[in-house]
């Protein structure tokens, strides 16, 4: 086994290793805008959790449905609404593009909610507190938009 | 040599598979109007690029010394995982295809460099952990300077379980109720993931660390419910099964 080791591949793989690094760690955090090789439209890290939690909400009956807090068992399977992909759905939301999801997922996100209305929420805390707590009324809740479906 | 490479190409439709299903379940446009790729956005774009790669997957499968043909796989591979996530991050799980298709291009079609690259993507696979342990770091020294540091680690994982990638039953909730066990496994994850730089230094412990990386994913995807499949896969194609194939070598050379 260890004369495995011992040739002169390890060179190469080390030159990988670093050039890995390299570009990982140093070259493309410069390239961290959001318009990356000029075709996607694509975010290479993800929003740190310093900043807002962005939610979608509606309600029933006199009671709100939270979307990532409460349907989090929806969100788990991507295929129980195969038009819809929920984690894409997330990272929009997050992203604060709301107008491109309703235009995106308009019909989706009407068969998931079973509703006219639907808010989108800017809710001042952290993930633990937001999922981890039952309790709304400790949380500071900003009522952002309001879209008809 | 080539058997294994033949074994890695023919393994790679799971990952391509994996993001043509995906893709065919949804019927949502996923690239931006305003971006270039609109030119291409549509259904049957959609479709014939997961043609094209089955059809490439064949001929490389039967024949993978072709550089060319290698290629134009890295390539169509690259096309079907982006375009489902031209939006957020590229999906964990397939990292490590993705860059071993590009590395695999440099095999000569003689396959006299073969053995060199085969090793290099052992570098390779495990630079992720690397990487992964490094920006944890970055992220932990942040939170320190925002004095959040008690949060972060609730804050990855809960993050990922409003994103739905981790599911909230069984024993992922036992963690996220746990805050010791929580925050235990999440040093022990950065602690693998850093070791992975001891390779720069020796050699010693690469393969062990390959075993670990797969062991790692197993462990996560019995508790956490991250299941890491094509990740698993490949690393069991780059690690024991290229190991087994260098002693059957060896053992062939000595007798």
């Amino acid at each position: 086994m260890s004369k495995r080791f011992l040739n002169k591949n390890i060179k190469l793989g080390k030159v990988v290793f670093l050039t890995s690094c390299f570009l990982s760690l140093i070259i493309l955090p410069s390239f961290n805008t959001r318009n990356f090789f000029f075709i996607f439209d694509w975010n290479l890290y993800s929003f740190g959790p310093n900043e807002n939690i962005y939610e979608i909400r509606w309600s029933n009956q006199n009671n709100f449905t939270y979307l990532f807090k409460e349907k989090n068992n929806l969100l788990k399977n991507d295929y129980k609404f195969p038009q819809i992909q929920m984690r894409i759905l997330f990272n929009l939301i997050q992203r604060k593009k709301f107008d491109h999801v309703f235009s995106q997922y308009k019909a989706a996100l009407k068969e998931i909610c079973l509703c006219t209305n639907i808010e989108i929420l800017k809710i001042e805390t952290s993930w633990k507190k937001y999922l981890l707590s039952k309790d709304y009324s400790e949380i500071n809740i900003e009522v952002l938009k309001e879209y008809n479906l | 040599m080539s058997l294994l490479l033949r074994l890695y190409y023919l393994l790679s439709i799971v990952p391509l598979i994996y993001h043509i299903r995906r893709i065919l379940n949804s019927d949502i446009h996923l690239v931006p109007k305003e971006s270039f790729a609109i030119n291409f956005q549509n259904d049957y774009f959609f479709i014939s690029i997961s043609i094209i790669g089955i059809i490439s997957w064949i001929v490389l499968s039967s024949n993978p010394m072709k550089r060319y043909m290698r290629a134009f796989y890295c390539l169509v591979f690259y096309c079907v995982c982006f375009l489902e996530y031209s939006f957020g991050k590229v999906d964990h799980y397939t990292h490590i295809w993705l860059y071993l298709n590009f590395l695999f291009i440099f095999i000569k079609d003689d396959g006299k460099n073969i053995k060199e690259i085969f090793s290099a993507s052992k570098y390779l696979a495990l630079s992720f952990y690397a990487i992964a342990g490094s920006w944890k770091i970055f992220s932990l020294v942040k939170y320190i300077k925002l004095n959040l540091i008690s949060n972060y680690i609730y804050e990855v994982i809960l993050h990922s379980v409003a994103a739905g990638i981790l599911p909230r039953s069984g024993i992922a909730n036992l963690f996220f109720e746990n805050e010791l066990i929580l925050t235990f496994g999440f040093l022990m994850i950065i602690i693998f993931q850093l070791l992975n730089y001891t390779i720069l230094f020796t050699e010693k412990y690469l393969n062990y660390l390959g075993y670990l990386a797969i062991a790692f994913h197993i462990i996560t995807g019995m508790t956490l419910g991250m299941y890491f499949l094509p990740t698993i896969l490949c690393l069991l194609v780059i690690f024991p099964i290229q190991n087994l194939l260098e002693d059957i070598n060896e053992f062939k050379i000595y007798s």
